[in-house]
This record gives structure tokens, C-alpha cells and sequence, in this order.
């Protein structure tokens, strides 16, 4: 790295760090762009090939980073930060929420991430109102990104999409089977008949979640505000009706927990979303599972 | 195996892979001695009866930069030990690693940068940094004047490597020792810290 000197308000030092080369090339069907970082590659695709008026179309951050390297997911852990995305769509229009896929649990020393190698898809719907006119809906996106090995750096780019508007049906893109890959890792709501409990203690949290048949394993990935201490073992247990954890709590948790979502994934099963409330202070009542 | 025999077991094992003594707040903040980029030798309890602050840096860390290129860390730091706080900086970062300094390439940085700690603390076998569980930059201790720590985690509310967001963060280290040093409790004791892992050497 080199000298470093004071720069109010920039990160001026490490611009050619930051350099993007934008590559633009224009395809038969719509115009993409892709932006290459120093550690990721990133386009913004669709999963159609026309943005169809009336219908919701499916955005999505193509993140392709070098071997070694990581992003951050939504809670990215013990440190980094996740991606933010501005869009910049035609008057009028609002991309949903991004989608994140299931991260992966990233290791180091006694800190532990949450996040993604290689390459992920950060999706987005979009629904294309009615009033939507031909011949094209410009998409942009500014994206800033941590990118991490063992050292990290920040990277940002603008990515853009040219999509033809066209009330006939649109095929499927090239990019559509990332959609696919993507949309499998995605949590799923809670199915109906599951049901959670939460026993708050003052160094634990107990998670049970109740699915009607005893449960061998399960791992969870905590939303913010996420009261986990992520380095510590969690002990997991079968219960005659599903699966109990025992997770430790942060010391950093941020007051009382009431509350724990996250995200639940058991053995052959899709990742499932979870939100249980915490039961009273239960310490000293012995705890009886019910079925 | 009944599960709390199992549970034992697996907290024996977490035993051996982390401290077995983190510093909390509230408690007494474990003591050590290290020795400062000119050679100088700095035991903690030597500063009882004054605030510590112990700060923990990677010049090449984009949180780290974020608050040295902007001025802000030097600006509490000036702020503060202007008002008798000893300000501790310390270096855990390994040998070969991101933020490693000789004393020498410290001591050039820190002049550049216009930083105004009491002390630069070169601790490249981590173990001040695994003695108080460490593990980002930057992250912030605060000890009061009777040795008990007061504060751990973040430096301010904006977990971003945005420069931008420090004019609207909260700065935790302003709050903290603004109201210790005013004889108010603590409102803030312990938050998560952000930023980079520290870079210890590898286990």
C-alpha cells in the first residue's frame, strides 16, 4: 500500500484501487454493463429478456469475485459491511428488496463472517407498471461493496441495463439460470404447521423449533439486530418434535432480547425463515417439551 | 451423554480456542505491560487514577483510514488527552501482515498523519490484542481511573468504511468519556465492534 496522507472526506489515496474499467457492449436484445473492480467482477442482469408492462421482473447483482476473496451478507458478522445498491430506474418505479441467498459461514482466527465466495446473485423485483411504454426502460445501479481476502478493500461501481419494454411475453436471458441457482438458497417462510420458542437466559438463547418430527442438525444465521456471539459452539439437539439450539449470547447484544430472526437450515431442506419471540424469563421453570 | 455433560464438553473445547478471560465491562481490565515504538515500557495499572483509552489500529484497514484520513481519530485523540486522558494505540497486527510497523515506520506514519496518542504500543505477538479479545479495527476499550473497564466495541454508531458517515455518527468515545469524566453513568457500555479483523499472527 502506499503513503498515506490526509484526505478529508475520500479515500483519494486508494484510487487506483478503486479504478473501474467499464467495458459497454451492445447486444441484439439489450444493452448490459459490466464493471470490473480490482478483486469483482459485477453485472446487472435480468432474468427476461423485455420488460413486460403489468408483469414484475426480476433484477439481480451478479457479484463474480477473484478465488479467496469474500462479500458480506446481509449481517456480515463479527466485522465487514454488505453491499449497498442505489437504483436508478424510470420515473416512478421502485426495485422491491434485494433477495440475499443463504451466506456462508467465513472463519478467521476467533471471527467468524457471513458471506459469500466466488460469485453470488443479489436479486431484486421490479415491477414494470402498466403505463410502461416501448422501446426501453433504462436500469441503473450504483453498488458499493467491502471486498475481503485476509486484508480488505472497498470497490463501487455503476452498472446499467438497456431491456427493450414489449407487451409480448419475454423469452428467458441468458442470465436466467443464476436466478435459479440463486432462488433455491433464498429462505422460504415458515411452513404452517412449524411452531418456535425462545428462552432467553442471561448468557443463552434457546431456539426450539417445532416441525412434528425430531430434527438431527440445524445451523442459524442471525438477522440484525443479531444478539449472537457467532465464535462460540452452539449446542444442537433433537427434541421429540423438532429441534432445540443453544446459542450464546453476544456480550454485545444491544439491550434486551426479545426477539430472534434469522435464518434456519436443516438437513434436505430449503433455508427457512424464522422469527420467535422470547417467553418470559423462564430460568428456573424446568422445561418440558411439548409436542 | 445427558445434554449438560455434552454442553460441558463443548465449552472445555471453545476453552482452548478463545480467551479465557476477555475483559468485560464492569470488571477489572486485565493488566499488561508492552513496550511503545520508542522503547519505552507501559504497564496499564501504572495509569490508575486517569482514564485509558485503548485503541486498536491498521493503517491499511478502510475503517482505520476512514477515521485517520478524515482527522477524526486524531481529533479525540488530541481532544481527550488534552483533558488527561492516556490514549494507548496499539498495533497487533503480525509480522508480514496488513498494519504491521517497526517502531521506526510507525513512528513516520503517526508524525504524517498528525496522530496524538500518549503511546504507540507495538504488539506484534497479538497478546495484548488475545488478552482483551481484540478483534477489529478499529475497536475501542475505555478504563476508568480505579482500573475497571468502562466501555468496549465500536467507535462510533455508522459500521461503514464511508468517511461521509462521520459527521452524522454517534461517536462512542465522545459520549463515554464525556460522561465518566463528568461523573454521570455510563450510558453505552458495550456495543459490537466493526471494522477489519485484526491481522494476528496465524495459529
Amino acid at each position: 500500500m502506499g503513503r498515506l496522507s490526509l484526505h478529508r472526506g475520500s479515500f483519494a489515496p486508494q484510487s487506483a484501487l478503486l479504478l473501474l474499467t467499464v467495458f459497454a457492449f451492445g447486444l441484439a436484445a439489450h444493452t448490459q454493463t459490466v464493471a470490473s473492480a480490482a478483486h469483482t467482477r459485477l453485472e446487472l442482469v435480468s432474468e427476461r429478456t423485455a420488460a413486460v408492462p403489468g408483469q414484475r421482473l426480476w433484477l439481480g447483482l451478479h457479484f463474480q469475485l477473484e478465488p479467496g476473496w469474500h462479500i458480506y451478507w446481509l449481517n456480515p458478522g463479527d466485522s465487514g459491511e454488505p453491499p449497498r445498491v442505489q437504483w436508478s430506474l424510470p420515473a416512478g418505479r421502485r426495485a422491491g428488496a434485494l433477495r440475499w441467498p443463504l451466506p456462508e459461514r467465513l472463519r478467521q482466527g476467533t471471527i467468524v463472517n457471513f458471506g459469500y465466495e466466488n460469485d453470488v446473485l443479489l436479486a431484486a423485483p421490479l415491477d414494470v407498471p402498466a403505463s410502461a411504454r416501448p422501446p426501453a426502460a433504462e436500469i441503473s445501479a450504483d453498488v458499493h461493496w467491502l471486498v475481503c481476502r485476509d486484508v480488505c478493500l472497498p470497490e463501487r461501481a455503476r452498472v446499467s441495463l438497456r431491456l427493450p419494454v414489449s407487451s409480448r411475453a419475454a423469452r428467458r436471458s441468458a442470465a436466467a439460470p443464476l436466478f435459479a441457482r440463486a432462488r433455491v438458497r433464498w429462505p422460504q417462510p415458515m411452513p404452517a404447521g412449524w411452531r418456535t420458542r425462545l428462552i432467553v437466559r442471561e448468557r443463552t438463547l434457546t431456539l426450539e423449533v417445532h416441525t412434528g418430527r425430531p430434527v438431527p442438525a440445524a445451523e442459524f444465521f442471525p438477522y440484525p439486530p443479531d444478539p449472537l456471539d457467532h465464535a462460540a459452539p452452539v449446542q444442537v439437539n433433537p427434541i421429540p418434535a423438532g429441534v432445540r439450539l443453544i446459542l450464546r449470547k453476544s456480550d454485545f447484544a444491544p439491550g434486551p432480547v426479545n426477539e430472534l430472526a434469522g435464518i434456519l437450515v436443516l438437513p434436505g431442506s430449503r433455508p427457512i425463515e424464522i422469527r420467535a419471540r422470547a417467553e418470559g424469563t423462564a430460568a428456573r421453570t424446568p422445561f418440558r417439551q411439548r409436542r | 451423554m445427558r445434554p449438560l455433560s455434552r454442553f460441558a464438553l463443548a465449552a472445555m473445547a471453545a476453552a482452548l480456542t478463545l480467551p479465557l478471560w476477555a475483559a468485560r465491562p464492569g470488571e477489572p481490565a486485565p493488566d499488561f505491560t508492552a513496550t511503545d515504538t520508542y522503547g519505552r515500557t507501559h504497564r496499564l495499572s501504572d495509569y490508575r487514577g486517569k482514564f485509558v483509552v485503548l485503541e486498536w489500529q491498521n493503517r491499511g484497514c478502510p475503517y482505520t483510514r476512514k477515521h485517520y484520513e478524515t482527522g477524526n481519530m486524531q481529533r479525540l485523540q488530541k481532544q481527550w488527552t488534552a483533558r488527561g486522558v492516556v490514549w494507548l494505540t496499539i498495533i497487533s497486527s503480525a509480522p508480514g501482515k496488513q498494519g504491521y510497523m517497526t517502531a521506526e515506520e510507525a513512528n513516520q506514519y503517526f508524525a504524517q498523519m498528525g496522530a496524538a496518542p500518549t503511546a504507540v504500543l507495538l504488539d506484534p505477538q497479538g497478546t495484548v490484542g488475545h488478552l482483551y479479545d481484540a478483534r477489529t479495527t478499529p475497536e475501542i476499550y475505555i478504563i476508568d481511573p480505579k482500573g475497571v473497564l468502562i466501555y468496549q466495541g465500536a467507535i462510533d454508531d455508522k459500521p461503514t468504511a464511508n468517511p461521509e458517515d462521520i459527521k452524522t455518527a454517534r461517536n462512542y468515545v465522545d459520549l463515554v468519556l464525556g460522561q465518566a469524566m463528568a461523573g454521570q453513568p455510563v450510558t453505552i457500555s458495550a456495543t459490537r465492534p466493526y471494522g477489519c479483523s485484526v491481522k494476528y499472527a496465524d495459529e
